[in-house]
């Protein structure tokens, strides 16, 4: 009976409806840009100009499928992906799937401590005081499990994120150029290109991600009948992870690529804000990038710690406390220490551990999407729904699509890397 | 004995040592609150798999597996469809519910041991050290530092698949709501839902209570509106009233239209009131009395009343204005022998025990039921108005949230 009131909305409610999911989907997928996406972007930009817009369209589709059968595994099983993997594969390939996300997770850990460090040495904190006191911090809201209390604070600051809107058409592009340069596809043999073309890869799409949308929607308790409208939602916030991606290097390029600017350090990420925040653009990134490395320094070991849990059955959750779930606890702690540790390494340099971070996680996010892939395509064992021929068909090609990519792209970076000479060999053979 | 993961995949051998294939699964027909006896196992062989009744099997242990007859005189069943749990497929891995742990844990690897003649699965071990077993690695904890937690299998419960949650919901009658709000916590929401349906509303209710008000609010959501309105109407009214804090105003409207007249009426006064103040915290599940009351009277207002709510220590003497005058605790009600006595010639005045203002914080309630060893206070309003009371366990629940 209810089934039919839900199906007979007439047009101007289902406009309402799609509206209620924008303001959600909006700041989630501006948050999905955190400070090593926006590290990212800002050196591809001023590095390379245009070159890697396309990326970003094809990211968008990508993210949007991944994230789909994210919500998908997640509604229709209620449970999260580490406890799929485990069901599904056993526990040695549990092991491997556990240590890979831990391993990409402890990276982009690092990568959010970094990123706290590199905004406040804008305002002239030494790293050596400040990261301390921020990890206490994370760690004190973490096992309080008031972390809920300051989530939506933080997602609030993160949308000042969209000024890269207002800044991208102040800066006045050539528009045809954007748009011409977002659908060709461009490579080079440049071993600088490749790291760059992973990282954007690695910072949109991410292992991390995938289990945390999971969890999300199996926590919020999405069932069948809000399935829907949970799709457009990480539609449309995919979308603007991606639309955002693509207005900051549409800003670096024309701000700081046109005058031979190279991003090397937050304070420079934030001269690009200069002509829509004149004096201000310092002050004001500084506290935007704060608070969204903040945002992640919270959610990685949370992340993290509840994945591994999950799959080896200890003891989870936010309304648990030490005596219950020390390992759960002690995780976090684990991630919170070594990444504070890490940043705090004298002479480390901040920015490039966040975009190495991102480039970790394009090279290992293929291994997490094969795990997806085949329990995406355990409809029956999973009681998913059953998916048309042409569906299957699409959502295969996208998910193996990206594996091919990332895994081409990471082996040839490392074979650069390794071995500089294969890159002139390659360069021959064209 | 061996542990599951002790014999799983190795080899079988026949009556003269010949290679048969690997072991599989291993099948059982699970009975609630028993060890289950191997019925069959599942043998995979290059020919193709196939069971064998476990009646043939000679050795069963790690290092030895054997059936007691020659290869080729060797009776090759069917797979069956249904009818049996396979534990490799249907339990390794998965959740289980720990009934006298009252929690949801998962099966790291499984106990079998013999008990008179027939090798039965006795235990579960959900310890990492059950982990490590698995992966090859036990060699790490060479010292022996972690312990073997072991789940008694006849105090365990499987809860994939809707037959199975009928079956739990018997075993776990026996849990207080408490501990059952624990287990539910743990599980799906389709798991969840289905638990909850299966059970008689009082006890629904019972169970629904303790959990998190967030979780109520998903598993409303999940119910749909006619169960979830009958649950909602045994529920105490202080619970109720928490929820509705939860819930967006659209929804706060829809619940309280599921509730009866008086219920809806005590949930619109109280939801006025912030939720760490006496006002927040306190029920109007309770029992007034005029004074001019005799104790029979009184007896019979119990009687008809209390079966709805959660506790009873006091009855309530308020006046024909709801003034509040006193109290008669159950204790002297029930040991003055002459029920004709009037309320008034029994009860405790005003002035000689402690109430809560509407507005007191937690501080406030915490000293004052400390300081007069209370279970309960009455809670009164500006003109000295009885409007509820507070319970020693809506406290201690605040103080223990997570408890």
């Amino acid at each position: 009976m209810e089934n039919e009131v839900v199906k007979k909305r007439p047009w101007f409610t289902k406009i309402f409806l799609v509206f209620g999911v924008m303001g959600p989907a909006i700041i989630a997928g501006t948050a999905n840009n955190d400070a090593g996406g926006i590290s990212t972007y800002s050196f591809a930009g001023s590095q390379f100009g245009f070159l890697l817009l396309w990326v970003l369209v094809i990211n968008f589709v990508t993210l949007a499928f991944t994230q789909e059968m994210g919500i998908r595994l997640g509604v229709f099983t209620g449970k999260g992906l580490a406890a799929l993997i485990r069901e599904r594969f056993g526990v040695k390939l549990t092991f491997f799937a556990l240590f890979i996300l831990f391993i990409s997770n402890v990276a982009v850990s690092v990568g959010q401590f970094a990123g706290l460090a590199a905004a406040l040495e804008i305002f002239g904190f030494s790293k050596y005081l400040i990261i301390p006191f921020f990890s206490i911090i994370i760690w004190l809201i973490l096992y309080k499990g008031s972390f809920k209390k300051v989530e939506k604070l933080f997602l609030g600051i993160s949308l000042f994120f969209l000024v890269y809107i207002a800044s991208a058409v102040m800066s006045g592009p050539d528009w045809t150029e954007v748009v011409k340069a977002s659908f060709t596809p461009y490579m080079s043999f440049d071993p600088l290109y490749f790291f760059a073309l992973l990282g954007v890869m690695g910072t949109t799409i991410t292992p991390w991600g995938q289990f945390f949308i999971q969890s999300y929607v199996v926590d919020k308790g999405v069932d069948k009948k809000h399935y829907k409208i949970q799709r457009w939602e990480v539609v449309i916030s995919s979308f603007f992870a991606c639309f955002i991606a693509m207005m900051i290097i549409i800003t670096t390029k024309q701000v700081l690529f046109d005058n031979g600017i190279v991003v090397d350090s937050a304070e420079k990420a934030a001269i690009s804000l200069t002509p829509v925040l004149g004096r201000f653009a310092k002050d004001i990134f500084g506290i935007g990038f704060m608070f969204a490395a903040l945002l992640g320094a919270f959610i990685l070991p949370l992340t993290t710690s509840y994945s591994i849990c999950e799959a080896l059955g200890f003891e989870h959750g936010m309304d648990t406390d030490w005596k219950d779930a020390t390992v759960f606890y002690g995780l976090i702690a684990a991630v919170i220490i070594f990444s504070a540790v890490f940043v705090l390494i004298p002479g480390m340099p901040l920015f490039k551990t966040m975009i190495m971070a991102q480039v970790l996680n394009g090279v290992l996010l293929p291994i997490i999407l094969i795990f997806l892939l085949i329990l995406l395509n355990s409809q029956k064992k999973l009681g998913l729904p059953k998916m048309g021929r042409f569906e299957k068909i699409i959502y295969n090609f996208v998910g193996w699509e990206a594996v091919v990519r990332l895994s081409i792209i990471s082996i040839l970076l490392i074979a650069f890397t390794l071995f500089p000479g294969s890159m002139e060999y390659l360069k021959s053979l064209f | 004995m061996p542990y599951l993961s002790q014999v799983i995949n190795n080899r079988i051998e026949d009556a003269a040592d010949n290679y048969v294939g690997r072991l599989k699964d291993i099948l059982i027909k699970p009975s609630s609150g028993q060890y289950d006896p191997v019925k069959l196992i599942l043998v995979k062989s290059k020919s193709g798999d196939f069971c064998v009744d476990f009646k043939y099997v000679d050795n069963f242990t790690k290092k030895d597996l054997s059936v007691n007859v020659l290869g080729d005189k060797l009776v090759k069943m069917e797979i069956p469809k249904n009818d049996y749990t396979w534990i490799v497929r249907d339990i390794l891995d998965k959740q289980i519910v720990d009934i006298e742990g009252a929690r949801v844990v998962r099966v790291n690897d499984l106990r079998l041991n013999k008990i008179k003649g027939d090798t039965n699965v006795v235990a579960i071990d959900i310890s990492f050290k059950g982990l490590l077993r698995r992966l090859g690695f036990s060699w790490v904890d060479v010292f022996n530092i972690l312990k073997v937690n072991l789940i008694d299998w006849s105090k365990a419960q499987t809860v994939e698949g809707g037959v199975k949650i009928q079956t739990l919901a018997k075993e776990l009658d026996t849990l207080h709501p408490a501990d059952l709000a624990n287990i539910i916590e743990d599980l799906t929401l389709k798991q969840r839902e289905e638990l909850v349906s299966s059970m008689d509303e009082k006890s629904a209710a019972e169970v629904v209570e303790e959990l998190d008000p967030e979780l109520q609010k998903i598993l409303f959501n999940n119910l749909g509106p006619k169960k979830a309105s009958n649950i909602l109407k045994k529920m105490s009214i202080d619970e109720i009233v928490d929820l509705m804090q939860v819930l967006p105003k659209n929804e706060v409207d829809e619940y309280l239209s599921y509730l009866e007249k008086h219920q809806k009426k005590s949930v619109e006064v109280l939801i006025e009131y912030d939720d760490d103040t006496a006002g927040g915290l306190m029920t109007t599940d309770y029992v007034k009395t005029l004074p001019d009351w005799d104790l029979n009277r009184v007896v019979d207002v119990i009687k008809e009343k209390s079966s709805g709510m959660r506790s009873l220590l006091y009855v309530y003497v308020v006046d024909k204005d709801n003034k509040f005058l006193g109290a008669v605790s159950l204790r002297r009600l029930l040991l003055t022998e002459d029920k004709t006595k009037k309320v008034s010639e029994v009860f405790k005045p005003l002035s000689a025990i402690s109430v809560l203002g509407v507005d007191d914080d937690m501080d406030d309630i915490m000293e004052l039921m400390t300081k007069y060893n209370l279970f309960t206070a009455a809670v009164l309003d500006e003109s000295g108005g009885m409007l509820g009371i507070v319970t020693i366990d809506d406290v201690m629940r605040e103080l223990k949230p997570n408890a």
